[in-house]
């Protein structure tokens, strides 16, 4: 059953001035050792990073800030939730484990202050194998010890040992001053429900290389409410994720029909927040944080989950989204979905 | 409805206050992104509280709490008086992200990541913090304060050029 929509968009408020605006965007492969750079950045006080890369054979995506390469950098780094590596005086700062090809997607933000060391953070799904194999996550901190200089370049760095054959880095920026409107996040789609019902699908919205996609999900009444997932309305079994729950140790699912970003069913709202890197021809990668509020109260701890999946799918971009309950409940009135993209 | 600025303040001289929504209330927004980039002052003693957010000016027991630094397993705090960006103290420059759901007549929820830089300088790591909090206020919040052990008892300000901001949209 089609949920009741309400306000499907709306434009023309306050906000739209001065949000994420892209600033530059390089594309290309990349040699063993080569970058891609998006350079003559304005100074702006954030920088949200996006990438994505192809290449069969196994090739890295660190970062590297306004071209230095001396030993500048330090980091920590989580990979599929198993204990932290730490690195000081670094010449790069450390954005993939390596040993790895195949598709890879990020997202990272970085704040910048002329006269301050340069602080920044990731996300990271790494597709793996191609098809059923669950892929890879990981989570970073960087530092870059450098205080006398804006952020002018951010370079996508490969460490190789082989070439990367496609890619690309885009920057967004935002900073006090800005007053633009030309948003890079453009909205695709908007649901609310206007009554309770165990679905809330997207419409069809444009096909676009990058999507961030919010759920703000409510019980209708006592019901128990989780996550499940599906895209374009596909039922096959074209599903694998991997996920850890309240910072616990990894599980991987696969021959599943079904994301289920947030499974555990209960009668508490859910907060979901995604982002996917959606081109046609592959396949489509995804890094969702989850959180559920608990039983009403301060005094009940709310839980977490971090996921990563892969659509399984190298012929269509994602138009549409399917969530479901993930069980008998039903979504209440005014629960929300927002999706987001950009080319 | 596009994303937008909701609020922002960069600090002109140290301060004990990196507040948005004081003087004029922020627009309530189901979806915000809020981020702070906090610089230390190098003076007074900031190591007694971790980093963490007020909402609505709110500071009674109406915060629940789960938090992992450095990819350790998670603690809990229930019946907490803030939202907390980070397991431990910070006393050096911090930024975080946190992506916060507002619907109007439930709890407020929140995901955070926060980088710590540490002692200056590339021979030291940064920390790591993902932290969810949950504040129990029902109506959509129009105000976010900063709170790193603020307070002439500390002596700690937020360092001049030190920012706050938040995105939103519905």
């Amino acid at each position: 059953m089609a949920p009741m929509i309400m306000n499907p968009f709306r434009f023309g408020s306050a906000a739209g001035a001065g949000g994420w605006v892209e600033l530059g965007r390089t594309s290309g492969s990349r040699a063993s050792g080569a970058t891609l750079d998006v350079g003559s950045l304005p100074d702006k006080r954030y920088y949200m990073v996006l990438y994505e890369t192809q290449g069969s054979s196994t090739h890295t995506c660190d970062y590297r800030l306004n071209s230095d390469s001396g030993t500048n950098y330090a980091y920590r780094a989580s990979q599929n939730g198993t204990a932290e590596t730490t690195n000081t005086s670094t010449n790069f700062m450390f954005g993939d484990y390596g040993g790895q090809g195949g598709d890879k997607f990020a997202v990272a933000y970085f704040a910048n202050q002329n006269t301050k060391e340069k602080l920044g953070m990731s996300h990271q799904v790494r597709q793996g194998s191609t098809g059923s194999t669950a892929p890879t996550r990981a989570g970073y901190v960087h530092k870059h010890a450098q205080t006398s200089n804006p952020i002018s370049t951010i370079s996508l760095l490969n460490r190789g040992p082989n070439t990367s054959t496609s890619g690309e880095i885009v920057v967004l920026g935002w900073d006090p001053e800005d007053t633009h409107t030309d948003n890079f996040w453009e909205e695709l789609d908007s649901v609310t429900l206007e009554s309770a019902n165990a679905s809330l699908d997207s419409n069809t919205f444009s096909g676009k290389k990058y999507l961030m996609i919010q759920l703000a999900l409510i019980p209708n009444s006592t019901d128990s409410i989780g996550v499940d997932m599906q895209i374009n309305s596909d039922t096959g079994t074209n599903y694998p994720f991997r996920r850890s729950t309240n910072g616990g140790a990894d599980g991987t699912w696969t021959g599943f029909n079904e994301f289920t970003p947030y499974p555990s069913a209960g009668n508490f709202p859910i907060f979901v927040n995604m982002f996917w890197i959606n081109n046609t021809s592959n396949e489509k990668l995804g890094i969702a944080h989850s959180i559920s509020a608990n039983t009403t109260g301060s005094s009940n701890i709310p839980e977490r989950r971090e996921d990563v999946m892969k659509w399984v799918n190298t012929s269509n971009q994602i138009t549409s989204l399917q969530f479901g309950t993930n069980t008998v409940g039903q979504f209440g009135t005014g629960s929300t979905l927002k999706v987001w993209g950009s080319d | 409805m596009a994303w937008g600025k909701n609020g922002t303040e960069t600090l002109t001289s140290a301060s004990l206050d990196l507040d948005l929504g004081v003087s004029t209330a922020l627009t309530k927004y189901k979806f915000s992104v809020y981020l702070t980039h906090v610089l230390n002052d190098g003076t007074g003693i900031n190591n007694d509280s971790a980093p963490s957010l007020i909402m609505d000016n709110v500071s009674s027991a109406s915060y629940a709490n789960r938090v992992s630094a450095n990819g350790g397993s998670d603690s809990t705090f229930a019946s907490q008086t803030k939202e907390y960006l980070s397991l431990n103290t910070i006393k050096d420059d911090f930024f975080s992200v946190v992506y916060f759901c507002a619907i109007d007549g439930e709890e407020q929820l929140m995901l955070s990541w926060t980088v710590d830089a540490k002692s200056s300088g590339a021979g030291t790591a940064p920390n790591r913090d993902e932290s969810i909090n949950k504040y129990t206020g029902t109506s959509q919040f129009e105000r976010v304060d900063n709170n790193n052990n603020r307070g002439s008892t500390y002596g700690y300000e937020y360092d001049t050029d030190s920012n706050a901001t938040i995105l939103g949209t519905d």
